[in-house]
């Protein structure tokens, strides 16, 4: 795979698809299509590394053709490149289209250039061509962080064998995860302490195999965006959820975690954005406490 | 607002024949914390369509209730989406629900209902069990439960029926006003496409200049150094090489060939941006007076643009302006009614069809109604369909992308004007919707969204103000 790394650019605006190409053309080869379709026929004939598709577009959505990309070229990384940011394409962007990243139109050139020269890199060192298994494997437990007992109920119930715990704030959560690694963390956004987005960027970019899923009432468009690129959530469930929707999501998280674990290269996937988050404000020193402890424990004394 | 201490009545077990449970609706209750906006957004599902307001329960113990059309009143203030819709329901809910024991004997429960409930009604109540959350019952189901046992009462019964009615009727319009708020968001999205190829082109722009300019100032170079006398062979080589190859990176862009298309695309793209701008301020009209007099065939490019995200992958749309007198109506509310239909006509072409708009000048001579056709040769409907249409809440679409609202706000909205709003359609062919609007208005078009009002504290008093005007 020496030559020129490929790129699919999917919108339905034509000069849209001019600026990009002239932007990317020097040092990738181009390719562009202006519809759903277009782009899914040209995934199967060419070994594209990077798809960046719009998501509204006539016919077909760009997290529908992000979800069968994943099908049709695996290997590719996905992004979504688009003007709308509005929940359920959101929503549907991490949950069906599994998304690298999430950028805003308007977008700026150069910050573009590096999420794509990562998202290359990316796909030619870690290509996802294995497939997850079947079931859900019987070890890693699960970490429920959440006010409400019920939804730890639910998922211990449906995994008797597994290890699944519940905290109600940040401190104990980190403390109990501390003496035990969970494959799975199934979390709200609001706990006592707060909005914990923060704590989830720096866990996931210091700890890539934690599989993070949040149950979520909470709206805030932009919030789920940076938690996609900063922190790559694997999941955003909304609340009220229905209980077939979450244990099929915690199923699949553990089928993840484990495909993380014999494949560690596929980490590099879901490489977390550089955080803003300084990391000496309240929560950063908390997960740092936390990330201490667990190297302590884990490096013989 | 603190959480409420209920000091609420519940009305006891007084009969046998128990049928209460026969009521309840298995509606999820809502957490205290949730977010105002979020709860917003729940009465739009379908398990909620017909319910007047939302249980809050905490640990299965209920809190209160939230009514849509506290909501509503919410929503309506300036900013109100934005400012209150972050904050916990909690802090607006009605702490004094009406309670209702799941065994209670219907009539006495109904007797309790109609003695607690405030006019027009904006509230369901909670049936409980011991204490504890079972569901919500229908103030309308339990009165109708009322009226077929008790025939005497009917009359009466009757009555409060209507009466709710009409007072539901009323909140429709300003549902839908709250989502047209939610549209325009839409709009400044749109922006986002022209916005976001202007500002690449101008970083290609700016990096060409760049590029392009270390090659003029080679080439400079090699000229003044042809010119020079001293200057020897090699060193007008050397010279002529740098040249050769800072024009040649520059060529290889292949940007030589692009920069005038990346020109027009940017001024394309900032005239749709202004177009956008323009449009959208026309739309709303916030910085008219209410009624005003308008051209119409402007009113309907203004809602052409404004739909333009859900109508351009959809139809052609063809204009056949006439030359109108300008009419008098609330511009606001006149473009929702053109938005509603063309977004309608848009929705009813399942892959590419063809929007015709038509507009003329009453009769010469006489003062009649101008008239605004559309038609489009979408899906069209059976007559069963066309019948409903102006009904509140009826739709044909899946739930989340029809709340059936839309034709009956136009209708209230038209009828409002003294017009008139007709409809044909073929299935299969297309529909066409005929509007006729007087051009002078007789004195006052009724004022139709809620006026601006007090803060919102404890829904009771909202309510008893309310009364009033129903
Ligand atoms: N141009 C049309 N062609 C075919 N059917 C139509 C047309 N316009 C309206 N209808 C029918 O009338 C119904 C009611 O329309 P209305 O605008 O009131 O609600 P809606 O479009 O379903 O929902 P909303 O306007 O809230 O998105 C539609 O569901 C559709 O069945
Ligand atoms: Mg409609």
């Amino acid at each position: 795979m020496n030559s020129k790394p490929i790129l699919l650019f999917v919108d339905d605006e034509e000069r849209i698809l001019r600026t990009l190409v002239m932007a990317f053309r020097s040092r990738y080869r181009v390719l562009s299509a202006s519809s759903g379709e277009q782009a899914l026929a040209l995934l199967r004939e060419h070994p594209v590394d990077v798809v960046i598709s719009d998501q509204r577009m006539p016919h077909m959505t760009g997290v529908e053709v992000l979800r069968q990309a994943r099908e049709i070229a695996p290997r590719a990384m996905r992004i979504l490149l688009t003007g709308y940011a509005e929940l359920a394409s959101i929503v549907g962007s991490i949950n069906e289209g599994e998304i690298f990243r999430y950028v805003q139109k308007p977008w700026r050139l150069d910050e573009l250039r590096d999420t794509i020269a990562e998202a290359v890199d990316i796909a030619r060192v870690a290509p996802d061509t294995t497939a997850a298994p079947a079931t859900a494997p019987a070890t890693g437990g699960i970490m429920v962080l959440d006010g409400d007992p019920a939804l730890h109920q639910l998922i211990r119930q449906a995994h008797p064998d597994l290890h699944v715990e519940l905290a109600d704030n940040l401190d104990l959560a980190l403390t109990r995860m501390a003496q035990q690694a969970p494959a799975v963390l199934v979390t709200d956004l609001q706990l006592p302490e707060g909005d914990i987005s923060d704590a989830l960027r720096l866990l996931k970019a210091s700890q890539p195999e934690l599989v993070t899923l949040v149950v979520t009432a909470f709206r805030d468009t932009g919030h789920l965006i940076r938690l996609i690129n900063q922190a790559q959530v694997y999941r955003v469930l909304p609340r009220p959820v229905s209980r077939n929707m979450l244990l099929r999501s915690v199923e699949s998280a553990l089928r993840h975690h484990q495909l993380l674990q014999n494949r560690p290269a596929l980490m590099r996937r879901h490489t977390v954005e550089a955080t803003p988050v300084a990391a000496d404000n309240d929560v950063g020193r908390r997960v740092r406490g936390y990330l201490d402890r667990l190297r302590g424990r884990t490096t013989p004394a | 607002m603190d959480p409420p201490q209920g000091e609420t009545a519940i009305v006891e077990i007084a009969a046998t024949r128990a049928r209460i449970s026969d009521l309840v609706m298995r509606v999820h209750p809502i957490p205290p914390s949730m977010l105002m906006a979020d709860v917003a957004d729940l009465f739009l599902a379908d398990a909620c369509r017909d319910l007047l307001c939302l249980p809050i329960v905490r640990d299965g113990v209920p809190l209160g209730t939230i009514s849509r059309y506290a909501i509503m009143k919410i929503f309506l203030r300036q900013f109100g989406r934005e400012i209150f819709g972050t904050r916990p329901i909690e802090r607006f809910m009605n702490s004094t629900p009406l309670l209702v024991n799941v065994d209670a004997d219907v009539e006495a429960a109904s007797a309790y209902v109609r003695e607690n409930m405030i006019l027009p009604v904006t509230e369901d109540f909670i049936i409980v069990e011991q204490g504890m959350y079972r569901g919500m019952g229908m103030v309308t189901s339990l009165l109708a439960l009322m009226e077929q046992r008790v025939a005497q009462r009917g009359h009466a019964l009757v009555q409060a029926n209507q009466r709710i009615k009409a007072s539901q009727a009323h909140l429709v319009q300003s549902e839908k006003m709250a989502s047209l708020g939610q549209m325009v968001a839409g709009v400044a999205h749109e922006i986002n496409t022209p916005l976001g190829y202007v500002r690449s082109n101008v970083e290609l722009a700016r990096d060409f200049v760049g590029q392009t300019s270390s090659a003029l100032v080679a080439a400079s170079n090699l000229i003044r150094s042809l010119l020079d006398d001293r200057a020897t062979d090699d060193e007008i080589g050397a010279h002529l090489a740098t040249a050769a190859s800072a024009t040649e990176s520059v060529a290889e862009t292949g940007i030589l060939e692009d920069i005038a298309p990346l020109f027009d695309d940017t001024l394309h793209g900032i005239e749709q941006i202004s177009e956008l701008v323009v449009n959208l301020r026309n739309f709303s009209r916030l910085d008219r007076a209410r009624v005003d007099r308008i051209n119409l065939n402007e009113a309907l490019e203004s809602a052409l643009t404004i739909g333009r995200n859900l109508i351009k992958h959809k139809a052609d749309v063809i204009s056949d302006y006439g030359e109108l007198p300008p009419v008098e109506c609330a511009a606001s509310q006149i473009n929702q009614v053109f938005l509603n239909i063309l977004t309608n006509a848009a929705q009813a072409i399942s892959d590419y069809g063809q929007i015709v708009i038509t507009t003329r000048p009453p009769d010469a001579m006489s003062d009649g109604p101008v008239e605004i056709r559309i038609r489009d040769n979408g899906c069209g409907m059976p007559e069963t369909v066309r019948a409903r249409i102006f009904d509140p809440f009826f739709t044909t679409k899946p739930v989340g992308e029809g709340t059936g609202l839309g034709l009956s706000i136009c209708y209230q909205i038209i009828e409002q004007h003294h017009g008139s709003i007709d409809v044909s359609s073929v299935p299969g062919e297309g529909t066409e919707f005929v509007i006729r609007l007087p051009v002078h208005q007789r004195a006052g078009v009724t004022e139709p969204t809620a006026e601006s009002d007090t803060a919102v504290s404890g829904a009771r008093h909202e309510q008893q103000a309310n009364t009033a005007i129903c």
